[in-house]
């Protein structure tokens, strides 16, 4: 049982440039807790802090509610896999695993057994008496995994760790992370560029931005109702289109206007409890795969609506077909089934799924949402 | 050559320009190795033969005595020992000046990159403001430190001079070195549990064999071949080698005897000789080493 408690944190490398603000995170024990954002966000400041690789600035850090915010790297009991791996070049595979042991003094029947076990999981036994550079990069992951896994940690720390494999080792290795975590129940932290990293293995996920936490959820909460416009357009590949529309009101109660490639309009009613007033200017997201081929069974369903757009350009990725139209003078992005055949330059009907839509407030960037007041009203 | 594809599709076209090339590379060369050509010759020919030959004749005959008596009889000032004496003055004094310079450079460095403070980067700077400092400005300083220290004129405060003065360059060398060491790896090995000693040791320390050839063959020429400290900081029995060479040549009793004169001065330089072909590879290796490799 290990919980990790990241209270109030803060971090200031030079006077007055903040790197990190007020990070509060509570990590469960046995959780897969993910951190994305940026590149230069804080991600790895904030893993080395928590390592005790780096001062903490303000506030705590608790490991099993003890205290560790200045205790040495060492005496935290918590093990880190670098972006690098970060091997130790001059010592064999086997010594790369052993050495922490060592160090800690551990018996050396003990610490061959240990070896062997974390080489056999890993399917590394066979490369023990390798030096780090005669190892491919995948090899080297396991190894700088290994490594970490020997000393059977209270947390693993994770920065971004597959980064510098290739896609298809990266798939396999994600998979074998995944399982890993399933069979030994340990808690995780994890950086990751990858999005899809981060949905499959997470199960929350927190996403800084300029050292700040915008969101912290499950990977459903994060995708479905995100917190702000850069967690919507961060998480989601290809990216949640966004249109500035301005709120109107007909006997139905509050709208916002979407026009086809035919000047048709769409009205997209919003939602009676969403804090908006007429004249209103917001920006709606919809994700790409809110924009389809007519589904003729779903056209029947609330706020679908059915238009003819003009298809700009087509990405087909095997299983969609990524179609580029434009909706409000927008370019917008649309998830298509090949089978619909989208064509530059043709005309195709489409089906908008306006019940998926998000509402945001363009200059503060919040998502709109229920207000408790409204919904009593 | 490694390549043997690679060899058979590009075997050298001799061209104008490339002969023109090796010509003048000869020809520098042998300009380069005429005084050492002189100075062999001279050291195997009789004093008799040096008068009457020219100094690019071959001997007459080839004969030892030059070596022999640069060796062991020949007169350096007062006493008429020869060189061996001094020769192992030099080692014993120049063994561990290079041994304590280079483990204290490379302990500095590996401070000095990996293990920054407040005001490392001054430190470092003023060390490297230390390399540009002449010789002769530390002499009188040096002097009287050492006289504190009850070490003047011993093997120990030469030893101390050569290793403060070294330190600069070897700091230098080694902090440039650790600079391009991926700081990662320090960062795990300090998760692992070791401790500033333990990943000199066994973790930067392994990997720093090129920069270490490199200090080690820098260190032994520069001290080996030191004349003025020598001649400074040391008197009589203790003194290094370049300055008995210098008293055997400006001792003049009869005629002068220029074959014991080359053979002592062949003798002098043989030690940066060898150290050049046994390491000589290393030092530009590690001269050009950026990455590490396992
Ligand atoms: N040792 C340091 N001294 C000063 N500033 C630093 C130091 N390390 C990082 N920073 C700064 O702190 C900020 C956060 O860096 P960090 O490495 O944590 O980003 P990151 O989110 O891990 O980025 P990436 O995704 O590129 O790895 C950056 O602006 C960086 O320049
Ligand atoms: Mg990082």
């Amino acid at each position: 049982m290990t919980s990790l408690s990241i209270c109030n944190v803060g971090k200031q490398y030079h006077k007055g440039a903040t790197t990190l603000e007020n990070i509060n995170l509570e990590i469960r024990s046995g959780e897969f807790l993910i951190l994305v954002g940026p590149s230069g966000c804080g991600k790895s400041t904030l893993m080395n802090m928590i390592a005790g690789l780096e001062e903490v600035s303000s506030g705590q850090i608790l490991l099993n509610d003890h205290d560790i915010t200045h205790a040495p790297p060492a005496a935290r009991d918590i093990a880190m896999v670098f972006q690098s791996y970060a091997l130790y070049p001059n010592m064999s595979v086997y010594d790369n695993i052993a050495f922490g042991l060592q160090i800690r003094k551990w018996p050396k029947s003990d610490i061959e057994t240990e070896v062997q076990r974390v080489a056999k999981m890993l399917q590394i036994d066979h490369l023990l008496s390798r030096k780090p550079a005669q190892l491919s990069g995948g090899q080297q992951q396991r190894v700088a995994m290994g490594r970490a896994l020997a000393r059977r940690p209270k947390v693993y720390l994770f920065d971004e760790p597959l980064s510098n494999l290739d896609a298809k080792l990266r798939v396999e290795m994600r998979t074998e992370v995944k399982k890993l975590h399933q069979r030994l129940g340990t808690t995780i932290v994890y950086v990751t560029h990858d999005q899809i990293e981060a949905m499959t293995l997470a199960d929350r996920i927190a996403v800084m931005k300029d050292g700040v936490i915008q969101q912290l959820g499950t990977p459903q909460e994060i995708y479905q109702s995100p917190n702000n416009l850069f967690v919507a357009s961060f998480i989601g590949s290809p990216a949640m289109n966004f249109i500035p529309v301005t709120v109107e009101r007909n006997d139905q109660g509050l709208f916002v206007q979407l026009s086809d490639s035919g000047g048709q309009r769409l009205n997209v009613p919003l939602r009676a409890d969403l804090p908006a007033t007429v004249g209103q200017e917001l920006i709606l997201g919809l994700r790409p795969e809110a924009i389809t081929e007519v589904q003729p069974h779903r056209l029947s369903q609330a706020d679908t609506f059915q238009g003819q757009f003009m298809v700009e350009m087509t990405e087909p990725t095997g299983p969609d077909t990524l179609t580029l139209l434009r909706i409000n003078q927008r370019e917008v992005t649309a998830r298509i089934a090949p089978q619909a055949n989208p064509q530059a330059g043709h005309s195709l009907a489409l089906m908008l799924d306006a019940s998926q839509a998000l509402f945001f407030e363009p200059s503060s960037g919040e998502r709109l949402r229920a207000s408790p007041q409204q919904r009593i009203a | 050559m490694r390549n043997p594809a690679l060899h058979h599709a590009k075997l050298p076209t001799v061209t104008l320009g490339r002969l023109f090339i090796y010509a003048s590379l000869i020809a520098m060369a042998a300009l380069y190795l005429m005084p050492l050509w002189v100075v062999l010759l001279t050291s195997f020919k009789t004093t008799a033969d040096i008068r009457t030959g020219n100094l690019l004749s071959l001997p007459d005959v080839w004969v030892l005595d030059g070596w022999l008596k640069a060796w062991s009889s020949a007169c350096t000032g007062v006493s008429c020992n020869g060189i061996s004496g001094y020769f192992i003055n030099s080692s014993v004094m120049v063994l561990p000046a290079v041994a304590i310079s280079t483990l204290l450079g490379a302990l500095n460095g590996y401070v000095l990159s990996m293990w920054r403070f407040k005001g490392s980067e001054l430190l470092f700077g003023l060390l490297l403001f230390g390399c540009f400092i002449p010789f002769q400005v530390i002499l009188l300083p040096m002097a009287q430190t050492l006289g504190w220290l009850g070490i003047a004129n011993t093997t120990a405060g030469l030893v101390l001079v050569h290793v403060i003065y070294g330190l600069c360059f070897t700091t230098l060398f080694f902090r440039n070195y650790y600079q391009a060491l991926p700081g990662e790896i320090i960062k795990a090995a300090r998760l692992d549990g070791a401790g500033f000693f333990t990943i000199f040791w066994r973790i930067v320390l392994p990997l720093s064999r090129p920069i270490i050839m490199v200090t080690v063959i820098w260190q032994f020429t520069a001290i080996w071949n030191d004349f003025l400290f020598g001649v400074v900081f040391s008197a009589g029995d203790n003194q290094p080698m370049t300055v008995a060479l210098n008293n055997l040549v400006n001792t003049t009793t009869g005629a002068k005897e220029y074959n014991v004169d080359m053979a002592a001065a062949v003798l002098a330089a043989l030690p940066t000789l060898l150290v050049y072909f046994v390491a000589g590879k290393y030092f530009v290796r590690g001269l050009t080493a950026g990455a590490i490799k396992g």
